[in-house]
């Protein structure tokens, strides 16, 4: 009766009319404005008073500007102007799908802005239980990636086993990760919603690179670092000096680049798509963006990114024109041999090993910190997060995912772990062998190229529990899911659904 | 992949509902099984505060007293891995084993973790299902680690005292030996003073030259003079009996004799008195007394003629007695004279070499006794400081583990809430599961 009742409600079609309250009402409106004001002057006298206060508490003083009293006010301004944003973005589209997506998929770049994610995706859910509520059922998939779910989550909870505290707030939001491995692959069922949900990881990718670039123009103004990175994290000794490391709105260069190197890659590899398939105008543009995007990796001076993008860039060639393989290995090799004879291949390597101090020595002192720790107890591994209290004189995670995995859960969570990589793998690989069709390929192989640079960068970062991880794992799968289906939209759509001239419905309500 | 509604999820759950409890409650009973016969280990943590520097004192300021800022602990990557190291190194280890011989090494180090916080830190943190047994080993390493510490930072200053006792017996041992030297050197010349004896020496020289000097004036002085007196003694004739008579008394020779003796004996007084010193003193009276019995003696000779009533005429000849002893002495005089200014001159040519070699070995002296005083300065302050104690470290009973602070792992809470989460996972994943085969067995029966 309730969902019934419920239904009906939103079936209504919505008022817009401003309502008029009447004198009592418009009182107790001007009080509640009142209200509101004094709110908010009182927060902003706390801001001013503590909030510098609180900067210095968390230890992110160095990493932001300094000393500029009330950042918090601005800030709250800025996410008011945001927000409004957002909301006139609502009202132009008629709907409030693709912001909500954008506003998720923005967060896969944003790890410094708080519960963003969190909060985007109780928005989507919200309005997915909405939707549900009015269609009476929403469409599910339940993919075979999320059968090893469980051991993963068994393994985590051993933690509580293991050590005096789990750290709940991180396994709640960690498990929010996990949820988008149900969400995309149940939203995004079409190639256009495909389509839509790519160009979202783009705008995404150019908002955190864009605010690197103004990273590095103030910390050049300022003569400091001026990123989200701490301490040591946020600076590199190059060869003409100490340059600061960018970082998008992530909260390590590394991760940064972690998440716009598969997005690069995918770019270049869709603009060498054949001329059928890919018009001028977006092949330019797709490579414009992959440059744009490619220097902001270069200013994060992570190592690890310029590796993986440089390696699996070479491969696009192989990958695009197979029949050039044997030319373009002769080439690269002679390249490779020049580099060599020069001394340019070791310049390259012993200028990029110093542009980190004794960041290579550190890992290695990590990694056999995670391996004393793994030693411990082979099979379920000392517990999440307490690796930071064992003989670690760094208080960091071990700088490589899969050691990362080993020390905190074990054999028994290594095996969820790979698991999970080896079914999307063998779903991805699979689906590849079967689809003809050229541009799911791309979409394919693009997906899959991305995936790789980012396992060949978690050897040397800790990325397990980064939720851009996750959600790469979901669109992999989406991928995998959507190219297995026919070109019709389907009927049963509640996300995203086509425009009228598609033969969609058309937006109504929310 | 197919293609299934929430609806769908919801019902699975909602069908099966009952096996889903059932894992639940098996899980949570067992987890309650295992509480009732396993017994959680004691997690006891110890904390270590390590500032980068020590407190340290000087002698010469009380600057260095006074700390001048907050003592920061130690953010030192390299320092954090030593102290790391060395809680579980063998070192420190065998200590507790020492008091607990129950445990082999190797378990020894499986209950023992170490690690700097946040804070900067040392923690060490140990495990043992006996809480105060946790209690007692997380503070018996932190000891141990203190220990070890504090003789590591103590090596260096023992070392150097070491080095310092030895070296200032060898200082104190090569002083006597040359202090032993220049006494020797000293006696060999005869004097325990060479400067002062220089000095001495050259003293007389001078006077021995001067009295030499006086001679040679004095006998030119009487040449010129013995003429003229006799001249004017001459023209008056009673003065030259009168001077006969005198030549020939024999108790006036006598008294010259003896005056002549008593001049030398004066002359050589001299040498080493002045004309104050009583002998000296005494034997000019003597003599004054001589030479008025000498003019006596000659003025009774003369008292027969009528020569006494000239006064002039007997100063004359008092000096002609005067001039007549001075000449009897004068070559013996100058014999003493010129054969002690040789022995001075040759003492006095030896001088600078000696002078030289008594410099060199009182500069010998002095660098030992200087090289000693130093030693036995730095021995006294670095004993000071090892009494002392140089401690890096500090640590209160707030910061030592204690039955308060130890923690139970895994807590009742835990295993239960890990049992029913565990439950309801296994539980819905062995539903969907189930319904997967149920779906299956109803498109594919068997």
């Amino acid at each position: 009766v309730f969902l019934e009742q419920g239904r009906a409600a939103l079936m209504e079609p919505v008022r817009r009319r401003i309502r008029d309250f009447g004198p009592l009402g418009s009182a107790l409106l001007m009080l509640a404005g009142l209200g509101v004001g004094v709110l908010v002057a009182w927060l902003v006298n706390l801001d001013h008073a503590y909030g510098e206060w609180f900067l210095f508490h968390r230890g992110r003083r160095e990493s932001v500007i300094r000393d500029i009293p009330m950042l918090f006010t601005y800030l709250s301004w800025i996410l008011l102007m945001l927000l409004t944003g957002w909301f006139a973005l609502v009202y132009m589209h008629g709907e409030s799908d693709r912001p909500i997506l954008g506003l998720l998929v923005f967060s896969l770049f944003a790890d410094v802005i708080p519960a963003l994610y969190q909060g985007s995706l109780a928005i989507l859910l919200l309005l997915l239980l909405i939707r549900s509520i009015r269609h009476g059922d929403l469409p599910l998939r339940l993919s075979p990636v999320l059968i090893p779910i469980p051991f993963i989550l068994v393994s985590y909870l051993i933690t509580l086993l293991k050590a005096p505290a789990l750290g709940a707030s991180d396994f709640l939001f960690r498990l929010s990760y996990m949820v988008m491995l149900v969400v995309f692959p149940s939203l995004i069922r079409t190639r256009r919603q495909l389509r839509i949900l790519f160009h979202y990881l783009i705008i995404g990718a150019i908002i955190s690179s864009t605010v690197s670039y103004a990273e590095y123009g103030l910390s050049i103004a300022l003569g400091q670092a001026v990123t989200f990175a701490p301490g040591a994290a946020s600076k590199a000794a190059s060869p003409i000096g100490v340059l600061p490391r960018a970082t998008g709105l992530m909260a390590i260069p590394n991760h940064f680049s972690n998440t716009i190197c598969p997005i690069v890659a995918m770019l270049i590899y869709f603009a060498t798509r054949p001329r059928k398939l890919l018009s001028t105008s977006t092949r330019i543009l797709y490579l414009a963006i992959a440059a744009y995007l490619s220097v902001a990796v270069g200013l994060s001076f992570s190592r690890s990114g310029w590796l993986a993008l440089g390696a699996v860039t070479m491969l696009i060639p192989v990958l695009r024109w197979p029949k050039i393989v044997l030319p373009y290995g002769l080439f690269l090799g002679a390249v490779a041999l020049v580099a060599w004879q020069s001394g340019l291949a070791k310049w390259l390597y012993d200028t990029a090993k110093a542009l980190g101090g004794g960041s290579v020595d550190f890992r290695w002192h990590m990694n056999h910190i995670g391996v004393m720790a793994w030693l411990t107890d082979p099979l379920f591994g000392r517990g999440v997060g307490t690796i930071r209290a064992f003989f670690n004189p760094y208080n960091l995670e071990v700088h490589d995912t899969f050691l990362q995995v080993l020390a905190d859960m074990g054999l028994f969570g290594l095996t969820g772990f790979l698991a999970l990589f080896g079914i999307l793998a063998h779903r991805s690989f699979a689906r590849l062998a079967r689809t003809r069709d050229r541009v799911d390929r791309d979409w394919l192989i693009g997906v899959i190229i991305g995936f790789a640079i980012i396992l060949v960068q978690c050897l040397f970062t800790m990325f397990i529990w980064i939720r851009f991880l996750w959600a790469w794992i979901a669109i992999t799968d989406t991928v995998v899911e959507v190219t297995s289906q026919p070109e019709e939209e389907p009927a049963d759509l509640v996300f995203l659904r086509p425009p009228p001239n598609l033969g969609g419905v058309p937006a109504h309500g929310i | 992949m197919e293609s299934r509604t929430l609806s769908d999820l919801v019902s699975v759950v909602y069908r099966r509902w009952p096996g889903i409890l059932l894992v639940v409650l098996g899980s949570v009973g067992a987890s309650l099984v295992f509480q009732a016969k396993y017994t959680p280990a004691w997690r006891a943590s110890a904390k270590l505060y390590l500032p980068d520097n020590p407190p340290t004192f000087s002698f010469s300021s009380e600057k260095a007293n006074i700390p001048t800022q907050a003592p920061i602990p130690t953010a030192r990557e390299d320092v954090q891995l030593g102290m790391l190291s060395l809680i579980t190194s063998g070192a420190a280890l065998e200590r507790i084993l020492e008091k607990h011989p129950e445990f082999t090494l190797q378990e020894l180090r499986a209950k023992i973790v170490a690690n700097i916080t946040r804070e900067k830190m040392l923690q060490v943190t140990a495990t043992d299902p006996d809480m105060h047994k946790a209690i007692d080993l997380a503070n018996e390493v932190l000891a141990a680690f203190r220990d070890l510490y504090k003789d590591l930072v103590e090596r260096g200053p023992r070392s150097n005292l070491a080095t310092f006792q030895e070296g200032l017996k060898t200082a104190e041992e090569n002083q006597k030996s040359a202090q032993d030297a220049v006494l020797a050197f000293l006696d060999s010349l005869g004097s325990i003073n060479l400067q002062t004896e220089v000095q001495r020496l050259v003293q007389e020289r001078n006077t021995l030259r001067n009295n030499l000097e006086e001679l040679d004036s004095n006998k030119k002085i009487r040449e010129t003079r013995r003429p003229l007196l006799m001249e004017i003694i001459g023209e008056r004739p009673e003065f030259v009996e009168a001077s006969q008579s005198i030549g020939r008394n024999s108790a006036y020779v006598n008294t010259i004799k003896s005056l002549s003796n008593l001049e030398i004996e004066r002359a050589t007084l001299l040498l080493q008195f002045t004309v104050e010193h009583p002998k000296v003193v005494a034997l000019d009276e003597r003599m004054r007394v001589l030479r008025e019995q000498a003019a006596g003696e000659l003025e009774m000779i003369q008292t027969g003629s009528s020569l006494t009533r000239d006064e002039e005429v007997k100063r004359m000849l008092a000096d002609l007695v005067n001039m007549d002893i001075a000449e009897s002495t004068d070559a013996e005089k100058r014999g003493i004279y010129t054969a002690r200014l040789a022995d001075v001159e040759g003492k006095l040519k030896n001088a600078p070499v000696n002078i030289a070699e008594l410099s060199r070995l009182n500069n010998e002296v002095s660098r030992w006794r200087d090289l000693a005083s130093e030693l036995k300065r730095r021995i006294y302050e670095l004993e000071l400081h090892l009494r002392h104690g140089i401690d890096f470290t500090y640590v209160n009973e707030y910061l030592l583990a204690r039955e308060k602070t130890a923690k139970a792992v895994p807590t009742p809470q835990n295993v239960t809430i890990f049992a029913a989460a565990t439950g309801l996972i296994v539980g819905v994943f062995l539903a969907v599961i189930l319904e997967i085969i149920a779906l299956s067995r109803m498109r594919r029966p068997f």
